[in-house]
């Protein structure tokens, strides 16, 4: 018994660590770019929950795809991944990245319709772009989600 | 250009101190964010999850397209928001309801996760129950817990049955 | 050997409690675990944190403040993170290639790290005390950088390939200057021995070696400008860069390798600001009114410790202050920088010091 409880209280350790720490690399491709900028810089200072922008995959933690993948730099986006460290995680942002967003849905050839279907997706933010806040949020959802407790919340219903 | 010793050594030293002052200068204009009386001093950053520092969603402009949201209660089931949306990210499905008149809207999803927040589906709606809030956080660790279900859920046989009852035993009353 | 004839066994037996039987390597072996656990790496830490405070201060934004008090645990974080990584699979060198290059990577490590046994940290805590002691961390500074060089070759491709060039090009142009900036030094003191050095300067600033001698100022700004040049502290580091794009010995480093990587860059500069205070900045000295205090008693080694501590990290705060004003030079700006600028004042410096001390210098 006491030595589960030494390993749940160590893993929790290593889990508090790395959520903690995710450095990121990001890709960027217009408005998401944009917003997802603007929370790396001093207004929203994502650097308060530890996270520092690498622009070495290999020292990076965190994808951040914001924007729109197209067919041609799908390639890029797996390269950029497959370089990257396990553990690793990826965050889509907006809705290009979701689900291929305005393009995909009318039926663009050369657009790829969300992330996952590149790389695998941990979290995903919706909005078009999301506020910094709302990425922001995205990350706090990863650390629950790294820290093992996240919670599955719904939107609340409207009663009939 | 003349060029001789002279000329080359004050060159020489001026270029010294040309690039001392400007290490000066550059060390000394960085110092009122670290102590100084004025705005320098403080800090910009908006820390989000504290609602002190940072903006709630109620401080936002008021014409924010946040997230969607649709008061069922008042929803006809028109499906002009599902026609013009363009990335057909609305599903409507409609059933006959308790009133044979009004239609009972058995599926209202909104997939958040295509949604491109454009706020055509705001401005053709009648009755006017479908808004965008100043809600963002929306984050999901899947693409289903991306979609928003406001529909009132199929409507069950028996439940089918009941008002019939309902609505036969009213009918009986009025004649 | 310089080991057998010192005090320092007598101060440590006494300090860690340990019997006059013991052999003396094990005192030396439990010196330096307390100096490295117990001085080192807090240093270190505070001094990392302070920096990513202080540049996110000048940012006017807050820095991290999720992990611990006042993002205090920050580090930590980053360090647990680090070990965490796995091993990556890489196609481009080969696995031989890659265990010379971690055996080059250790080598850069241990050699900055033997520089311990020769840290000027204290009257008690010099362990080598010889007549060239001053010489001793500038050679492993040196060594540091030739081991960064053969890790760069190993690790393979054309940006660590580049690097090297540049990181040794950059090397022995900061080392030329430092040397004789050192030279200065010892002719200021009378001798290379740490405790020379100490004994010619006091505590109050009017007694330090830079303000004694006007040529000794300009010694120890073209020592610790030079010494930046030479371990290639920011604002010198463009040949090392470990997080660009530009590539360099250190890019792809990861994982465990990058926490001690980045750790021993810090620990580099505290190096440099360490030896940097003992020679020109009145060393560990205390105010004339202790010296009548018994020798042993501890809390005057504790003081020393202190004084010689903070000085040492207000002079690294200096560095992260001018690293966080000015913009990053060129390697080739750098090297310009020093044989043209470093180099001759350095020897003005040197004919300065020694002219000096004919003249007006001590008995």
């Amino acid at each position: 018994m006491k030595d589960g409880l030494w390993s749940t209280s160590i893993a929790k350790v290593l889990d508090w660590a790395r959520s903690n720490s995710l450095w990121y690399v990001s890709t960027g491709a217009g408005c998401c770019a944009d917003e997802a900028l603007q929370t790396f810089g001093c207004r929203y200072d994502l650097e308060r929950f530890g996270s520092i922008l690498k622009t070495d995959p290999a020292q990076a933690d965190l994808l951040i795809v914001s924007g729109l993948v197209t067919q041609k730099s799908k390639e890029a986006l797996k390269a950029l991944y497959d370089r990257m460290i396990a553990p690793k995680y990826v965050m889509a942002l907006g809705s290009c990245a979701n689900c291929g967003g305005a393009f995909a849905r009318s039926g663009a050839y050369c657009v790829v319709a969300g992330v996952d279907q590149v790389v695998p997706v941990d979290v995903y933010v919706p909005g078009c772009p999301p506020r910094p806040e709302a990425i922001m949020n995205g990350i706090i959802k990863l650390q629950e989600k790294i820290q093992g407790n996240a919670i599955e919340r719904q939107r609340p219903r409207f009663e009939a | 250009m003349k060029t001789s010793v002279l000329s080359t050594t004050r060159v020489y030293f001026s270029s010294i101190s040309a690039g001392v002052r400007s290490l000066v200068q550059a060390c000394s204009s960085i110092l009122p964010y670290l102590w100084s009386a004025t705005e320098l001093r403080k800090e910009v950053t908006e820390q989000y999850p504290d609602p002190v520092s940072s903006r709630t969603p109620d401080e936002l402009p008021s014409r924010t397209r946040g997230l969607l949201e649709n008061d069922i209660q008042r929803c006809t089931g028109c499906k002009e928001c599902e026609e013009v949306c363009p990335v057909k990210c609305i599903k409507v499905e409609n059933e006959p309801g308790e009133d044979p008149g009004k239609t009972w809207v058995a599926v209202f999803d909104i997939d958040h996760a295509s949604c491109i927040f454009c706020g055509l589906c705001v401005e053709v709606c009648a009755p006017q129950s479908l808004i965008h809030t100043r809600e963002y956080e929306g984050a999901a660790l899947a693409l289903p817990q991306l979609v928003t279900s406001f529909g009132r859920g199929r409507v069950t046989d028996e439940q089918r049955e009941k008002w019939d009852i309902m609505r036969r035993s009213q009918e009986a009353e009025n004649l | 050997m310089a080991l057998a004839n010192s005090t320092w066994e007598q101060h440590w037996r006494a300090l860690l409690g340990i019997s006059a039987e013991t052999a003396q390597g094990v005192v030396a072996a439990g010196a330096i675990l307390v100096i490295l656990f117990g001085v080192i790496i807090p240093a270190v830490g505070v001094v990392s944190y302070l920096f990513r405070k202080l540049g996110a201060d000048l940012q006017a934004r807050v820095g991290p403040n999720q992990a611990g008090a006042a993002g205090f645990l920050q580090g930590l974080a980053d360090l647990l993170k680090l070990l965490q990584k796995q091993k990556m699979k890489s196609e481009v060198t080969s696995a031989e290639s890659q265990r010379e290059g971690s055996f080059w990577y250790f080598g850069h490590t241990l050699v900055l790290y033997s520089s311990l046994a020769v840290l000027p940290l204290g009257s008690v805590f010099l362990f080598v005390n010889t007549d060239m002691s001053a010489f001793l961390p500038f050679i492993a500074a040196l060594a540091a950088v030739l081991a960064t060089l053969f890790s760069g070759v190993a690790r393979g491709g054309v940006a660590s390939f580049l690097g090297v060039f540049r990181v040794s090009a950059q090397a022995v142009a900061g080392a030329v200057p430092a040397l004789f900036a050192l030279l200065c030094a010892g002719l200021g003191a009378g001798g290379f021995r740490w405790e020379a050095m100490a004994k010619a300067q006091g505590f109050y600033p009017w007694s330090w070696r830079v303000f004694v001698n006007p040529f000794e100022l300009l010694a120890f700004l073209v020592f610790f400008a030079s010494g930046m040049v030479l371990l290639s502290i920011p604002p010198f580091s463009s040949a090392h860069p470990s997080s660009d794009l530009r590539g360099g010995v250190l890019s792809g480093v990861f994982g465990r390798r990058f926490a001690w990587l980045s750790f021993s860059r810090t620990y580099a500069l505290f190096l440099w600001s360490l030896i940097s205070v003992v020679m020109f900045l009145g060393a560990w000295n205390l105010p004339g009114f202790l010296d009548g205090a018994p020798e042993r008693e501890r809390w005057v080694f504790v003081l020393e410790l202190i004084v010689v501590l903070s000085k040492t990290v207000s002079l690294m705060l200096l560095a992260g202050w001018i690293e966080r004003a000015s913009p990053r030079l060129r390697t080739d700006h750098v090297t310009d920088l020093v044989w043209w600028v470093f180099m001759p004042a350095a020897l003005v410096a040197l004919i300065g010091t020694a002219l000096w001390e004919r003249l007006w210098g001590g008995p």
